[in-house]
């Protein structure tokens, strides 16, 4: 499993872009532990790196003067094929690095180290690393330095990845989830890339409380939420919009494609039983309003609107049903 | 006299608490090793000073950001 996610670089971008911090400015935490890797392991290069799908950018680095290098050539995108460090003593013997553009040229790297920076669902989206100009050894007590730095940055990472779970169900809250459909509108007016936003509401919940109490309500979300993201792709992003409302938006899905996973969905939590604490176990549906991205749409309220009318339109066909937005 | 993440405890949202909890341990493992090292001890507390300032800013962030979430849900 592990491994797996070691080569599921979908997954792996997926993560990445959850973190919502590519192209973000500098920001002091980063840019204290770059000093401090600098002047601790006295080396003249050190960067919190994150790699992208084409590109490796520094979110914070201290002897470098460019903001990305293409991913083609970065020592990072070896670090983060697998679990432990990546030590380079002397490019120039190494065949894998002899002849990169950043070994010949500037920035001259010619040893390197790069601790794999992972996320709690097992993704390496970048590293923290430390470059020389001249061959290097490091020593056991270095990288064991550089490991407990790779390790605070990871938890900076991550809190922010918290502040925007739900805490009830995991899914993002409306906040992250806004920030991601805000991302998506602009992949797809940059470069017309399709996506479709599903929103979900559960039918007759105000009954679950009523009937069976409020624990009841947030287990059947909870239960809700499970279903959900065992039926998505790792690149799509769950959100609870509040209440017993969810969100999924599908990156590179089209209306048809986006419609028949809405309907897999729905079908998966129709087909659920419920089980509640003291024993109960109930029969829910829900039901579900698709729109996919268009260029008639001017901001992403108007894109959660038409999802919305669908969702309303689902609601008034009887729900337990899914319906798509008509295209412009 | 500054805070510590500890003082906090009180405030700290349970979703928080194991991150903090975790920041700590890491934070302990990195003296460890900067001694270890032979790193001096104004060095290490220097480091330790300024990756706590940060930490506790970011984690003041977060649980704004969450208070915010939840008076919208």
């Amino acid at each position: 499993m592990v491994e797996q996610k070691l080569a599921d670089d979908e997954g792996r971008l997926s993560a990445l872009r959850r973190l919502d911090v590519m192209d973000t400015g500098p920001e002091e935490p980063f840019e204290k532990i770059v000093t401090l890797v600098r002047t601790v392991l006295a080396v003249p290069i050190a960067t919190v790196t994150l790699v992208d799908r084409h590109r490796q950018w520094f979110k914070a680095q201290r002897g470098l003067d460019v903001p990305e290098t293409p991913r083609s050539i970065s020592f990072c995108t070896h670090t983060i094929r697998q679990r432990d460090p990546l030590i380079v003593e002397d490019a120039h013997l190494d065949q894998r690095f002899a002849d990169n553009p950043l070994v010949l040229g500037a920035p001259r790297i010619r040893s390197y180290a790069g601790i794999p920076l992972r996320t709690p669902e097992g993704y390496n989206v970048g590293s923290l690393c430390a470059m020389d100009n001249k061959p290097r050894r490091f020593s056991p007590a270095d990288i064991a330095i550089l490991s407990n730095f790779a390790n605070i940055v990871s938890d900076e990472l991550e809190l922010r990845l918290i502040a925007q779970s739900d805490y009830l169900t995991g899914a993002l809250t409306r906040r992250g989830f806004e920030e991601q459909a805000k991302r998506e509108l602009a992949r797809h007016s940059r470069y017309g890339r399709p996506s479709a936003l599903v929103m979900i509401d559960v039918d007759h919940f105000k009954s679950v409380n009523d009937s069976h109490g409020h624990p009841a309500g947030d287990e059947v979300l909870r239960q809700l939420a499970d279903i959900s993201l065992d039926t998505l792709r790792p690149s799509d992003a769950f959100g609870r919009l509040g209440g017993e409302e969810f969100a999924v938006l599908l990156p590179e899905t089209g209306g048809a494609d986006a419609l028949a996973a809405a309907e897999r969905l729905r079908q998966a939590v129709e087909a659920h039983s419920f089980d509640l604490p003291g024993g109960t176990r109930l029969k829910i549906t829900a039901s579900l309003g698709v729109a996919s991205v268009s260029p008639g749409l001017a901001s992403v309220g108007d894109w959660f609107a038409r999802a919305d009318a669908m969702l309303y339109e689902a609601k008034n066909g009887g729900r337990n049903c899914s319906r798509l937005a008509l295209q412009d | 006299m500054q805070n510590q993440p500890g003082d906090y405890a009180a405030q700290i949202p349970p979703e928080l608490q194991q991150s903090v909890e975790r920041h700590q341990r890491h934070l302990a493992a990195l003296v460890g090793s900067l001694r270890a090292a032979g790193v001096g001890e104004e060095m290490i507390e220097a480091s330790v000073h300024q990756l706590l300032d940060s930490y506790r800013n970011e984690l003041t962030d977060a649980m704004r950001a969450m208070v915010k979430d939840q008076s919208c849900g």
